[in-house]
This record gives C-alpha cells, structure tokens and sequence, in this order.
C-alpha cells in the first residue's frame, strides 16, 4: 500500500472502499444465498464416508461463494488526502509556596522536584509532538500561562493560595492554539488545595473533571511521611460574642512527623495569656483544645493562638494563629438598686422596662428594721437583698449598676463597694442618683464608690440635701453632650430645660472632680470653681463611666412635664442618652474606626475608615484624623523597620496598650460623609494590629473623640497552614479522569494515555479497484468447475 | 428681685398647700379646714381660668416630691366621705414600709395641672358624681395614661348604685373603650407587698376588684367594698366604722399593696421573685 501512496504523493491515507452499484439490502440477500449455498453442500455430503472427500468439496463450493462474493462488492484502495489535527496536552506546575518545602529528607524542594522531572525527559516529549503540542503553565489560584524554558526556571514559589480546580478549569475553558482539543494534562504538584478542593472533592468538582474529558495524570511533589510539622490549621471562633456572655473556641491542631506527645496550647487577649489547654499530638491525627471564656468589655479584640515551636517544623509560622473577636452586647443589663420606693425610681424603671434593648434587674429595699410593723414572713412577698450574690458573682455581668437613692450601711454592703469600683474601672459603667439617702447623704464619702463618682463628697451628715426647687441650667459641655441632646426636632435645647419643671431640690457636693464635666448646672447655688453648683455630671475610672445625677426629681421631666407645655419625652430621652453614653453605644462615639475586612494577605493593601460625627451627631466634614497603627510585636517591628521604631508605649501594668509599639502614622481629613479613608500600605511584617484613631474638629481643633479598631495581616499563607501532600486527593482527580498518579522525585516520565488526534479528510480521494482482474473470475469458475468434476466422479450428482 | 428670691417667695407661699409632717409622726388632724378649702378653691379657679398654664413648679410639693402623696380628685360635695382614711392609711405605709408617705391629702380638681405632681390618686363618694369638664378629662386621660394611677372606692352604694353608674360613666369618657375588667387573683398587684387572697375592705360587696389595663398595668382600680371606711381612725385614735379585726388588717393590707404596686409596678414579676412568692403561697 505504501508503494502505491508513493506512487500518487499527493495522497497520504488510504482505506478499503467497496464500489458495487448493487443496493446493500440486494448485496446482503445475495452473499446471505451464497452462505447458504455453502451450508446447503456441507449437509449434502452427509452420505460420504470420507472426510477428506467432504471437506474438499465444501471447500470448493465456498471458495467459490468467497469468490462470487468479492466480484458482487468490486472492493476497491480508496487513496486520500487527509489531515491531522494535534491535539494539546498541558503541563501545569504548582508554584504555590507549599512547593518550596522538601520533597523528601534531602534538600531537593518540592518545586525543583517537579522540574527536574520535566528536565530529565526530553525524549517523551519529542515522541509525542507529531500528535500533540504542549502548553506550559504556572498556578496557584490561577493559571499563569508560560513556556518550557519558563517553568524550569522558577525559582520561587510563592503564591499563598492553591486552587487546583481553578487551574484545571482554565485550561479546560481555554481552546488553546488553533482550537486544539485538550489530550490531557500533566500536573506537577503537591496537592495542597486551599480553595475548592480544601475540604476534599465535592460532587460540582467531580462533574467538572469528568466534563474535562481528558487524562489528568498527576506527579505528586513531596511526600506526606516526610514532613514534620505541627500545625493550627483551624480556629473555629464566630466572627462576634456577646458582653459577659462565655465565648466557645475550639483550635484544631495537625501533627505530622512527630511522636505522640503533651504540647500546651496558649490563647492570648490582645497579647495578655488567658487561657492554656494541653493537648496530646499524634502523628497525622488532629487534636482539638477548647476554650471558653467570658469577654467583659465590648469592642474589637485581637485573640492569638499558639503552640510551641518543636525542633526541625517545616513551617513555624502556623504555630500561631490570630483573629479579631468583635465583642457586642445583646441586650443592656441593668442592675437598679433603690434604697425605697419612690417616684424617681417607679419612672425609671418603667422607661428600662419597656426598652427591649434592655434587661432590667431590680432589687427595691421595701422595709427596712425601722419599720415596726411585724408580720410572719409567710405573708409577705418579700425577699433577702441578696447582696453578696449580686456584688460579688453577679456584678460583671451587669453593663450598668444604678444606685438609686440608696445607702449601702444599713445592708452591710461596706465590703462590696471596692468590687464595684472594680467592676467599674474594668470597663462597667455606675450611675448614682440622688436623694436623701445618696452620695453624702448615703456616706459615700471616702468610699471606693466616691474613688469612681465624677464628683467629690462632703462628710456625711452635714445637711447636704437642699430641698430649694430650681430650674436647671445647661453648661457648654451639656449643650455638646450626647446625655443632654434632648430636645425633639427644631426644638431648643436650652428652651427644654428653661421652660421645664423645676426640680425639687438636689445633693450639694464638694467639688467636680478634674477630669469630669458638668452637664447641668444649678442656677443659683454655687459651685466650687464658679459656676453653678453641679447637678449632673460624667467622667471616666480608668475603662468605666461614671455619673452622677444629683436629684431625685428628673421623672419631674416625665409626668408632672405631660401637666404643663413641657415635652414627657425629655426624660426618656435623657436616661436612654445616659444609658447608651455610659455603655458606649458605638452610635453615641463622635468616633468610629472600621476596618474595611478583619483579616488581609500580605499582598492587600488594609484599608480603615474612620467615621467622624461633630458634637451635634452630624458628619464633620473637614475633621483632621490621626490613625496610629500599632502592634503587640515590637521586636519583630523593630528588625523590620529598624532602630528608629518607637519604643514600646508605656503603660500601667496589666493595662491593654502594654508592650505595644506604634508601627506607623497617619494623618487624613475627613470628606463631605465624615469619613477619613486610610490605605496602610506600608505596614512592616504581618500579625494582629490596633489602630487608634482620634479625630478633631471644630474653631479650637478640639477632640471629638476616639476609637480602636483591630485587623490581623495573616503570618502563615493559607497554604503554609497544613503543607502536607494530599496523595489522597490526587489520586481521586487521577482516577476520575482516568489519568494515573505518579510519586516525585523519579527521572522519566512513564508511557502516558491521551486522547489522540481526530483526522479529517480535507481533500481529493482516488479509487484503485482490486476486483476486476481476471484471476478472480477464473477461480470462481474453476472451483465451481472442480466441484461438479468431482462429485460426478464421486457419486454426488 | 433675683430669680433667687423670686423662687424663694414662690416656695413659702406654695408650702401650705401641700405641707406634710415628717415621716413617721403621728396622724394629727386632718388639715383640710376652711383654709385649705378656699387654697383649694382659688387654686382650682385658677386652674380654670389659666388651664394651659405652664407646671413648671407645684409650690409645696417639690420639697418631699418622691414621698406618697394621696391626691383626692375633687368632683364636688362628697368628695372627701372619710376624711381620715388616707392619712391613717399614710401613716400606717410608713410604719410598714420603707415608702415616705406624705399624712396630708391633697384635694385637687381634675383640671389642675398640679395633678401631674400627684401620680396616686383616689377618688371615694358614695353617690353620684359630675362628669369633669372637658379639659379635666383630658387632664385625667394623661395622668392615667402618662404613667399615673387612680383608685376609687365606693364608700357607701353597691354595684349599680349612683356612685357605681356615674364612675363607669366618667371611666368611659377618661379611657374610651377600656372598660373596668375583674383584677385577676394571680395579678402582682395581690403580691406587691403582702401575699392576698382576697380584696377586702369596711364591707364585702364585691369580692374582686375591678380595674382598667393600660400599658401593661392597671392604671384604674375600682374597689366597691369601703376601704377607706375599713382605714378610717378618728382623732382619738378610734376606728370609725365598725370592722373585724382581720378584714380590717386585709384592708390596711390591700392599700399597701395598691401604692406598692403604683410606685414598683410588677417589680414583683422579676424573676428572681418568684420562687418565693410561690413557696410561700403553697406553703
């Protein structure tokens, strides 16, 4: 055949055609009668004895069946002009950083590994290229494409991510160089999928294989036995907890290559150590620590885990794992304490009563030893103050304690008053109201309850309740405040407090302290520094709120207000204001930090925005903002920014900010919205970071306030968290594209099955007929000749 | 004059109005005589003639604001049927409880704007009472509505008496469409204070009382059973009205309960009472 193509080079295919004109349905009755014909002489001969006479005649008679068969269909060697396609077999290697770690015990890393395969086998690729061509690529999220000489000369892998079925897709969707079909695909790597694949094959990746309709034979780089690693591949945390509400973390911890052995896990607040678990590692097992503890303040706290860094890890970085817990309150717990009943303390706890934002716990003193009156407790409603439950394992679960017109003597309370003051300075919020048993009155003074109050006491009975009624007055500080913002819509704030009900009188006190401010006034009794004296005022204890209200007549606003013009809504305003002020309401801060995300790759730009409100709550537009960036980890900061880096700032011991460093400065004005955007482009390293940010504004430049924000740059790649080949993984992709897997290192790639080229017939065709020669005629009639000879002589005719 | 001065003077002159003694003294004698008529008098004339008029101060009052003070609504003659009642029943609030209750009782006309310095209010007759005019309607419907509470307590006529079908007439024009419902016997206003089984009072007429809901409390209750009359205790320290002596304390008992309930409200809802309230009802 190949002499008669040499003979016609414009031709290069040939096949068997058949040239009957006869119609197929006549060809098949025809060759089925010759058949027949066959059969019908094998069982004429039935009655001859000799075998040998048997067969040479059946044989005749089917020679010239064949013979009659093949000049009916005029088979003819259909010479053409035909042309192959090559198909496309892509080379995909992995340069996700998992790559640069030891294929095995020696040196040699994953990636090199790979490439030395490619490198070593020259001839593979050499035999294949008359059908396929090869397309080189790149990934790790995605593919990059790229050529031979290209692939071997990565040096670096790097990329934080894998996504094998990003990749395998890719090539799929591409049709590659003149519309090739894809043959197959050759995939270098470890296996390390941090995308679709993380959790193992799922049913959409498996169809989208089987859709490939290619082999994927798969070289896996490195070997599971080989790594050692302990690892925090997961922290299961939700994004929020509740204030005062136990917080659940479970860290899952991976072994690999080491024996099984007690390690301790620590969790850290803001680099303060809260917790340690230990947990028993085994090799290729995870272990699990839980734990629970209870947020008290509300916020954005950066949490870290750890585990101890063992001699020859293959990875340090995921030994340590950071997260940004947002802390929020669901409901504000209030504790009202009332030293009687009162209208004061019936108003109040009707306004907390029907917020539902609130969950009011109230304990009433509603007789006292003084009360002569005896009845067997059996007939009485009436229950044990019970003190030290409330002020001692109750307390921190409070957002707000009242103490309204209270005296704590006669409840022996003398010994929970330093709790309090605690329970404030860590971040709780007290209100003490006035009334004749209140503030000196109650003999706070030189109590741990005065250390707090925003106000100074006079000694204890010196007559300090003046019962004269008066107007209040608004101070600068009250006009700004978001407590006195009561007024309604268009209405004047000073006209509120003008125009309504006086107050029945107030408790004198002996001075504001410093650091506190004045909101109302009174009118006409002076204060210790000019000015009214003090009638309501707020001030801080080192993370807590504190005020003091002193009267006990602001329901006045309420219902003897709905009396007269004045608006019953001023006292609903003016306690939900203080309540929501002394919890921090993040609505009430004329600050606001955001972190546009909670947790950034090194390669991202964290951006924060900072929100900006003027006194009066609308957006200051215009407002300077300054963010200070800081982090926990000073001495890493320092290596990388170098001896100029700040030193750590300094704080009380115990104190949030201690050990952290500031990192960088910002300086930004805020837009028409009041927001100040700042892109942290320059931050050194990775790992948890603060901001802080302070805004000022206003003819002085005063403050506005501040706020703290928490974002964590993550320090281990995603695929550095568990970097151990996943063979199993490979072998399911292999499988269901019925391609094969195959370990690294090896040298030379192993015969390989790909989808061959399809031909297509793009040009002329030319018959040589091989029946009509006289040959074939002679013996047709020569068998039959023969066959009627014989069976004369025979006896068969 | 100085708004110092101003307010002093205002202060002196308002004192007599609603002047109390201290806490824990004796019942004295009642003191709404001729003089404390004709205050009334002006001051509800005054009340008329200005009813828009600005509360911004209740002369007297503010010096004790947050004790009890009994406002008796003024509907005319009969408004006061036991003169001693309340002040017995002040007196016996503060030697039973921690609540400082003003003796005196304030008489005040529905109009007076100074009610809204007077959350508790009491309204007692025995026959047939005038409807308010419209604005002390409008005036009662805030106070009750705005957070106030009003007891009333038919002295002397039953069910369907006059005093009966006139207060079911001004309840209907002060709180359209809440008509007065039984209290049920499971209500925190029976366990405010005292553990009750039963209303009481001078007599049993009726033995539940009645009262309207708004907003999760009962702002009107309506007791037919004379329980001023079972309070009442002459200068001499008499009873003045025959009663048994356990109905008596029953009753001293329910208005306990009743100004405990006006000043706590369900305070003893909260959870943390319960278990004993309900330990002490079984047992």
């Amino acid at each position: 055949m190949q002499r008669l193509l040499d003979q016609h080079p414009e031709f290069n295919e040939w096949r068997l055609a058949f040239l009957s004109p006869l119609p197929w349905w006549l060809l098949v009755l025809v060759i089925a009668l010759l058949a027949a014909a066959v059969v019908a002489a094998h069982l004429g001969l039935r009655g001859e004895r000799r075998r040998g006479r048997r067969v040479l005649l059946t044989s005749l008679r089917g020679i010239a069946a064949l013979a009659a068969a093949f000049l009916l269909l005029e088979p003819a060697i259909q010479l053409l002009e035909v042309q192959r396609i090559k198909n496309r077999v892509a080379v995909l290697l992995d340069t996700s950083s998992s790559m640069s770690l030891p294929a095995g015990s020696g040196d040699q890393t994953r990636l090199e590994s790979a490439q030395e395969l490619l490198r070593s086998d020259p001839a593979w690729f050499a035999s294949l290229s008359d059908r396929f061509v090869f397309e080189h690529a790149t990934f790790d999220s995605a593919l990059y494409p790229s050529d031979q000489r290209r692939l071997l000369s990565v040096e670096h892998a790097e990329g934080r991510t894998t996504d094998l079925m990003a990749a395998l897709g890719a090539v799929a969707r591409s049709s590659g160089a003149g519309g090739r079909r894809l043959a197959g695909v050759l995939l270098l790597t470890d296996g390390v999928d941090t995308e679709t694949l993380a959790g193992g094959m799922t049913s959409a990746a498996r169809r989208e294989l089987e859709e490939l309709g290619a082999p994927v034979h798969v070289f896996q780089a490195g070997s599971e036995d080989d790594i050692k690693d302990i690892a925090i591949t997961r922290v299961e945390a939700d994004e929020f907890a509740f204030v005062r509400n136990a917080v659940e973390v479970d860290v899952v911890i991976q072994s690999r290559g080491f024996p099984a052995r007690d390690i301790p896990v620590v969790l850290r607040r803001e680099g303060r150590a809260i917790a340690t678990k230990t947990v028993r590692i085994a090799p290729g097992e995870e272990s699990r620590a839980s734990f629970r503890f209870t947020p008290d303040t509300t916020g954005r706290f950066i949490y870290t885990v750890e585990v101890p860094v063992l001699s020859g890890e293959a990875v340090t970085t995921n030994n340590r794992r950071s997260f940004v817990l947002k802390v929020i309150r669901d409901r504000v717990r209030v504790l009202q304490v009332a030293g009687r009943p009162s209208w004061d303390q019936r108003f109040l706890r009707g306004l907390f009563k029907k917020d539902p934002n609130v969950d009011l716990i109230s304990f009433f003193i509603l007789r006292t030893p003084r009360n002569t009156h005896q009845v067997h407790n059996s007939e009485l409603s009436l229950i044990p103050f019970p003190t030290h439950e409330l002020f001692t394992q109750e307390l921190s679960t409070f957002d707000l304690v009242v103490f309204q017109n209270f005296d704590y003597l006669p409840y022996q309370m003398a010994q929970y008053l330093g709790n309090i003051r605690r329970y404030v300075e860590e971040g709780g919020s007290f209100v003490m109201i006035g009334g004749e048993k209140s503030f000196s009155e109650g003999r706070y003074q030189g109590t741990y309850i005065e250390d707090i109050l925003p106000v100074e006491l006079l000694p204890a009975r010196s007559g300090t309740v003046d019962a004269e009624p008066f107007g209040p007055r608004l101070t600068e500080h009250g006009r700004r405040h978001p407590i006195t913002q009561v007024s309604g819509a268009g209405e004047s704030l000073d006209r509120v407090f003008d125009e309504g009900p006086e107050l029945p009188g107030f408790n004198r006190v002996r001075r504001v302290r410093r650091d506190a401010q004045v909101l109302l006034e009174h009118p006409f009794r002076r204060g210790d520094v000019g000015g009214g004296a003090p009638v309501v005022v707020v001030g801080e204890a080192k993370r807590g709120r504190t005020m003091a209200v002193m009267t006990d007549g602001t329901w006045f606003w309420s219902f003897p207000a709905a009396g007269g013009d004045g608006d019953r809504r001023v006292y609903d305003r003016f306690w939900t204001n203080a309540m929501r002020w002394l919890v921090r309401d993040p609505d009430l801060t004329n600050v606001r930090v955001r972190p546009r995300r909670e947790t950034y790759e090194p390669t991202d730009t964290p951006v924060v925005e900072v929100d900006v409100r003027d006194r009066d709550y609308g957006a200051a537009k215009g407002a300077r903002v300054r963010l200070e960036v800081r982090s926990k980890d000073y001495a890493r900061h320092r290596d990388l920014l170098g001896e100029g880096t700040p030193r750590p700032i300094p704080t009380a011991e115990g104190d949030e900010a201690a050990g952290q460093s500031r990192v960088s400065l910002h300086d930004g004005v805020a837009g028409e919205d009041g927001t100040a955007t700042f892109e942290l482009d320059e931050l050194p390293g990775t790992g948890p970071f603060k901001v802080i940010a302070e805004a000022f504004g206003g003819e002085n430049d005063l403050s506005l306030g501040s706020d703290e924000g928490a974002f964590v740059i993550s320090e281990t790649a995603a695929q550095m968290v568990d970097p151990a080949p996943r063979a199993d993984l490979l072998r399911e992709i292999a499988s269901i594209t019925d391609g094969s897997l195959h370990k690294l290192p090896r040298s030379g790639i192993p015969p390989l099955s790909f989808v061959d080229p399809e031909v297509v017939e793009v040009g002329r065709k030319q018959n040589h007929d091989i029946w009509d020669r006289w040959g074939w005629l002679a013996l047709l009639i020569g068998a039959i000749a023969a066959e009627w000879s014989l069976r004369r002589r025979w006896g068969h005719l | 004059m100085s708004d110092h001065k101003r307010d002093k003077k205002k202060t002196r002159q308002g004192r007599s109005w609603l002047a109390g003694g201290e806490d824990g003294q004796r019942p004295g004698p009642l003191l709404l005589g001729r003089r404390d008529l004709l205050r009334a008098s002006l001051a509800t004339a005054a009340g008329l003639l200005l009813p828009t008029m600005p509360a911004r101060r209740a002369d007297g009052l503010i010096t004790r604001a947050n004790n009890l003070n009994f406002g008796l609504l003024d509907h005319g003659p009969g408004s006061n049927p036991r003169p001693t009642a309340l002040r017995r029943m002040a007196w016996e609030l503060t030697r039973r409880t921690s609540i400082a209750a003003e003796l005196e009782t304030k008489l005040v006309r529905p109009e007076d704007p100074r009610l809204f310095y007077l959350p508790f209010l009491v309204l007692a007759g025995k026959d047939e009472i005038e409807l308010p005019s419209e604005a002390g309607l409008s005036n009662l419907r805030r106070h009750l509505t705005y957070g106030g509470m009003l007891l009333i307590d038919s002295t002397e006529g039953g069910p369907d008496s006059p005093f009966d079908r006139s207060v079911r007439t001004l309840l209907e024009h002060v709180l359209p469409g809440q008509g007065l419902q039984p209290v049920p016997r499971d209500n925190v206003l029976y366990q405010s204070f005292y553990l009750i089984e039963n209303p009481s009072g001078r007599v049993i007429r009726r033995p539940y009382l009645e009262g309207i809901l708004t907003d999760e409390r009962y702002a009107v209750v309506y007791s037919q059973n004379d329980l001023l009359g079972a309070w009442a205790r002459d200068d001499l320290g008499m009873w003045e009205h025959e009663v048994e002596q356990r109905q008596r304390e029953m009753a001293f008992r329910l208005g306990v309960n009743l100004v405990m309930y006006a000043m706590c409200l369900d305070y003893k809802e909260d959870q943390v009472h319960i278990p004993f309230i309900l330990k002490r009802r079984r047992g």
